[in-house]
């Protein structure tokens, strides 16, 4: 097992001034399942690239238990990275694609048969292994692409969108994949995505990078209740704040005072008042409620999103379809916040 | 996406078009030639030769004539300037063909201005400097004056492969355990290689088929087969030119039918990245 500590890394690439990833300070327990969210360019394969010493670090350092690894090679670092666009080398079989990082530790021949044959079990590619590359789908090539990044039992997986190229249904597969993987192999795992919604259903933490620095690195479910800026907020789908100032547990606001938990660590004074679109209830309730025009209500299936106007302030609200009565487009109607989903950032 | 054994039972168009074009635009215009090699007299209105012979290829067999070593030269020539432009082209050509840099283009431009500006005024240039160096009627001389068209060839022709070529193939073998020299021979060497083989054969026929530029940096002193085979055409012997002709067109023939097979490109293990 494997902890990674990134101190101080910084990456500026030959000819530009500006840092594509800049002082980053991240520490990945041993065993754990990160996910590296951004927008692209925000440098997260960048980073991913140096922890597996195929970029060269500007300052900084990656250490693995501690120790630094700034100067060992790619081949020797057991750090094994899966790419988007899978990389199967095409003149090769599928067997000798798998069993290529083996060839390269000079394994037996045939352990290097049996190891194979086994991934390819893991995988269910059995009776693949005479195949081209070119001979295989998208997702087959993905799983192929992983088998050959396991076989070799590295101490981290690093694997670049290893959703994106998949469709729905594939993508699903090829999760549960990766979570058996994770349960299964005593394997530190990194992945790279632009998705919110890949990232919260795979990883155990998520490290947010805009603009090659890191915004916030916590489990998935502090990125939605507890966001630490609103364009991390927006970023997670929550567009829904206004300005107030705050005052012991209630906050007063151009659409009126609302009350809010009495342990959110931020001070008296002018403050961000966030809530999720989801976490807004329709109809009023004892506190907390207000009253809106509805601009726009589309029905998405099994939930309804409304967009709200409050006297010039537009809210997203996401209800379940099954309470659409008295709510309907051009309406007036009373919403409310519950309380404990209110979550506020310092404006000072 | 079929599979392999699908992809074997259908018929490739392309392929069959290729042959198709080498059949009419080859070998039927060389039936002539070939008659005309095994005849010792073979007047207009008749539809073959009134006498067959032999003497042609007696004649080209014979040590004691200037065929042998003539072809020999070419061949010496001819591949060392290949190799010289594969080693030249395969860097020159990555640089051209994965890099940005600043001057780039003034770079292109002077590796294409041999093949721009005409062989034979950068030659007649070319040749006061050699007789001034002692490099004029050697054959290192014609070696390098043959340089002047292949590598501008070379280098286009690997600027595409690499353009064309994913570095992170490098990478993933690297982040795989392999050491950069296994990378270059495992991944890189075998991804260029169909086009090292496709460039570098061109190169050879382009050196093999040169006269003007062997005639003037050779001085005669240094006979290719082209020189001979235009000496005898111009003797009006037919059979022995014929013969040499058949002789100076082998090579070209061979090199047509493999690039054929890597042109239309399913082959297996020179596919290449063409099926990813």
């Amino acid at each position: 097992m494997t902890n990674i500590t990134l101190t101080n890394l910084t990456k500026i690439y030959e000819r530009t001034t500006v840092p594509a990833v800049a002082n980053l300070n991240l520490e990945i327990k041993a065993g754990e399942l990160v996910a590296f969210l951004g927008p692209s360019g925000c440098g997260k394969t960048t980073t991913l690239k140096m922890i597996a010493g195929l970029h060269s670090i500007t300052s900084g350092e990656v250490l693995f238990n501690g120790e630094s690894v700034n100067l060992v090679k790619p081949e020797k670092r057991e750090v094994v990275m899966v790419y988007q666009n899978y990389l199967l080398f095409p003149y090769m079989s599928v067997e000798d694609n798998v069993g290529f990082g083996l060839k390269m530790r000079h394994m037996e021949k045939a352990e290097i048969k049996k190891r194979v044959d086994e991934m390819l079990n893991l995988v269910k590619l059995e009776g693949f292994g005479k195949r081209r590359p070119h001979e295989l789908s998208g997702g087959q090539k993905q799983r192929i692409a992983l088998a050959r990044a396991l076989v070799v039992r590295p101490k981290v997986l690093l694997l670049d969108e290893p959703l994106s190229n998949l469709d729905a249904h594939l993508r699903d597969e090829m999760r549960e994949l990766i979570l058996k993987i994770y349960k299964e192999f005593d394997v530190t795992i990194i992945f790279v995505t632009h998705d919110q919604e890949e990232a919260v259903q795979l990883a155990d933490r998520i490290a947010l990078m805009f603009d090659g620095k890191l915004q916030q690195f916590s489990p998935s479910q502090d990125f939605y209740e507890r966001p630490a800026t609103l364009r991390i907020a927006s970023f997670f789908g929550n567009n829904n704040h206004i300005k107030g100032t705050k005052k012991g547990t209630v906050v007063s606001t151009a659409m009126g005072d609302f009350s809010v938990k009495d342990d959110i660590d931020v001070p008296d004074g002018k403050v961000c008042l966030v809530i999720r679109p989801e976490s807004i209830q329709m109809g009023g309730a004892e506190e907390n409620s207000f009253e809106a025009d509805i601009d726009l209500s589309i029905y998405m299936g099994t939930y309804t999103r409304y967009r709200i106007n409050m006297d010039g302030e537009r809210w997203d609200v996401t209800g379940s379809s099954h309470f659409t009565e008295g709510f309907e487009e051009g309406k007036k109607a009373t919403f409310s916040l519950p309380k404990e989903k209110i979550w506020l950032l310092s404006e000072e | 996406m079929g599979t392999a054994i699908e992809r074997k039972k259908t018929i490739n168009p392309l392929r069959v078009m290729i042959y198709l074009g080498i059949v009419v635009g080859v070998i039927i215009p060389m039936i002539p030639q070939l008659i005309w090699a095994f005849s010792h007299r073979w007047l207009f209105p008749s539809v073959t030769p009134s006498e067959w012979s032999m003497r042609a290829w007696e004649y080209i067999a014979n040590p004691n004539t200037k065929v042998l070593s003539s072809t020999l030269n070419s061949l010496i020539i001819a591949v060392s300037v290949t190799a010289i432009s594969i080693l030249v082209g395969i860097p020159a050509g990555k640089a051209l063909g994965m890099y940005k840099f600043r001057g780039k283009s003034v770079i292109e431009l002077i590796i294409l201005s041999p093949s721009i500006i005409p062989g034979l005024a950068v030659t007649m240039g070319m040749q006061v400097i050699f007789i001034r160096i002692g490099l004029s009627d050697t054959m290192l001389g014609v070696i390098i004056v043959h340089l002047i068209p292949t590598i501008p060839y070379m280098t286009i022709s690997m600027s595409g492969v690499f353009a064309n070529y994913d570095p992170a193939f490098e990478e993933q073998a690297r982040s795989l355990g392999a050491s950069s020299m296994k990378t270059f021979f495992l991944i890189t060497l075998p991804t260029v290689f169909p086009g090292i083989v496709t460039g570098g054969m061109f190169a050879f026929l382009i050196s093999w088929g040169q006269y003007i530029l062997t005639v003037m940096i050779g001085g005669g002193r240094v006979i290719t087969l082209p020189l001979l085979l235009f000496s005898f055409a111009g003797s009006g012997d037919f059979a022995l030119t014929s013969a040499l002709s058949i002789i100076f067109l082998l090579p070209s023939i061979i090199i047509l039918f493999i690039t054929s097979k890597f042109l239309s490109g399913k082959s297996s293990a020179m596919g290449g990245f063409g099926n990813l």
